[in-house]
């Protein structure tokens, strides 16, 4: 689309070429000239095949970067790294959304069986007024179960955030809430039973 | 259900005095259409306001007059309700999302009697009018501190109709803040402080009017933290104290917000904050 505009788009593929080249062909089983939903994506882009493990390469794709208006880095998160901002980001930026959600805001309350909060607005999860910036620092490692050393990623930021949460109010407090979410009554309550103890 | 669209004020008198609790009013429907999804209330009839032109109205002319067909974000946004009741606009401001403040109203949101909703606390500060109007009593007015009854519910009877909400000029100098707690800005307040103080030339309190709301199972005037405050002259202590007074009137709800020693907690300080803001 940003080629369509004027844009002059440039994609950075492995050696192997983006294996969506290879995608149409494997899928249809013809053998054709032509792969048009590859042709159709990547109108008007120019390619360079680039193997990113290679010092020399990465110093190509540093000086690409360097020039670009826009980087979109997707798909090779592994191999360089996608800093925030990107879609791969975003995808983890979701992730701890819904933590901060679990550790302080989600909580189904229920009386002799009827859920007294069945709606969003009791209910209560963030919105994007109450998301904080979040930054993605990438560890870059692989999981020998997974195909090709590849692991999961949207998950990743939901399961820790709690927990995080919780030890950021200890570290502040001094209180350490053992219930989630962290409504401001239970950390209010847990200040003061560490009080207590100290005497 | 029927929905009908009279086009003047005394058609919908009417069919509220024909049929009494069996109808509903609808002037933005942000309240009223939870209730009908959530089958708390099932009319025969709905009485939608929106053809009725007088109750467009906002009048600003020394006081200011609120038609019932005013949103949110008309009042909050209207020039003359800034400069003269800051208060109030600021209250306003924190209703729930842009979304709902574009749809609902300020008659419709006092009339659904809601404690923890943000405007009733300003205008017990404002010491606001609500305007009735019924086939059976004709039109009569009551203080914003009056109408609130309990939860959900005011002293307009099933016949009658908010048609207005009028403000006297408010005192000169008067300082004000609204301050809310809530978990989400977009939620309705757990507390809700809203306060109006006039100081004398020698810098004690001379008047003091402090609104609560989500305090008790209605809108509150916190007459002790007032109390403490009047012909005093302000300081931390002071405002601690008025603080105190405040959570102590206070009788709040037990529910899924927050036990009722937790609110009283927030009360107070909640209500300190707001007068040191007010004062700042």
């Amino acid at each position: 689309v940003l080629a369509d505009w004027g844009a002059e788009v440039i994609k950075i593929e492995p050696p192997t070429g983006d294996p969506f080249r290879g995608l149409f062909l494997t899928a249809s089983g013809v053998e054709a000239e032509l792969n048009p939903p590859f042709e159709l994506d990547n109108r008007g882009k120019r390619s360079v095949a680039l193997d990113l493990e290679r010092p020399a390469a990465r110093a190509i794709a540093d000086a690409l970067l360097a020039r670009a208006g826009v980087s979109v880095r997707e798909l090779d998160a592994v191999a360089y790294g996608a800093g925030p901002g990107s879609f791969t980001g975003l995808r983890i930026a979701c992730g701890v959304a819904q933590g901060i959600g679990y550790g302080l805001m989600e909580d189904l309350v229920c009386e002799d069986g009827q859920v007294l909060n069945p709606h969003f607005s009791t209910y209560k999860i963030p919105t994007a007024t109450e998301m904080p910036p979040i930054r993605c620092y990438w560890v870059e490692t692989d999981d020998p179960r997974g195909p090709y050393g590849a692991k999961g990623l949207g998950e990743m930021g939901l399961v820790p955030t709690a927990a995080a949460i919780a030890n950021a109010v200890y570290e502040a407090t001094g209180a350490r809430v053992s219930r989630i979410p962290l409504t401001p009554e239970r950390v209010l309550d847990a200040i003061d039973a560490a009080r207590q103890e100290r005497g | 259900v029927r929905y009908l669209a009279p086009t003047t004020l005394s058609e919908a008198l009417d069919v509220l005095a024909d049929r009494g609790d069996a109808a509903k009013v609808v002037a933005g429907g942000q309240s009223l259409l939870v209730l009908l999804r959530d089958r708390f209330v099932d009319p025969e009839v709905l009485v939608g306001l929106a053809e009725i032109e007088p109750l467009r109205a906002l009048e600003v002319n020394g006081g200011a007059r609120i038609g019932a067909m005013m949103t949110h974000a008309q009042v909050e946004r209207d020039p003359g309700m800034r400069r003269g009741w800051p208060l109030l606009t600021a209250a306003e401001a924190a209703v729930s999302t842009m979304q709902i403040r574009n749809r609902g109203t300020l008659c419709g949101n006092i009339a659904h009697g809601f404690p923890t909703a943000d405007p009733p606390a300003a205008l017990v500060a404002c010491d606001a009018r609500v305007h009735l109007a019924s086939k059976r009593e004709g039109e009569r007015e009551v203080s914003a501190e009056e109408f609130f009854v309990g939860m959900m519910e005011t002293v307009a009877h099933a016949d009658e109709l908010v048609t207005a909400v009028s403000l006297p000029p408010q005192p000169a100098g008067a300082r004000w803040a609204y301050l809310k707690y809530a978990v989400r800005p977009l939620d309705f307040a757990i507390v809700g402080v809203a306060v109006r103080l006039v100081l004398a030339p020698d810098g004690t309190v001379a008047d003091a009017r402090i609104g609560l709301n989500g305090a008790a199972n209605r809108t509150l005037r916190a007459t002790d933290a007032e109390a403490v405050l009047r012909g005093e002259r302000p300081s931390p202590e002071l405002l601690t104290r008025a603080g105190d007074a405040a959570a102590r009137q206070s009788a709040p709800l037990d529910d899924i917000d927050g036990t009722v020693d937790y609110k009283r907690r927030v009360i107070g300080v909640y209500t300190r904050r707001a007068l040191a803001r007010a004062l700042a």
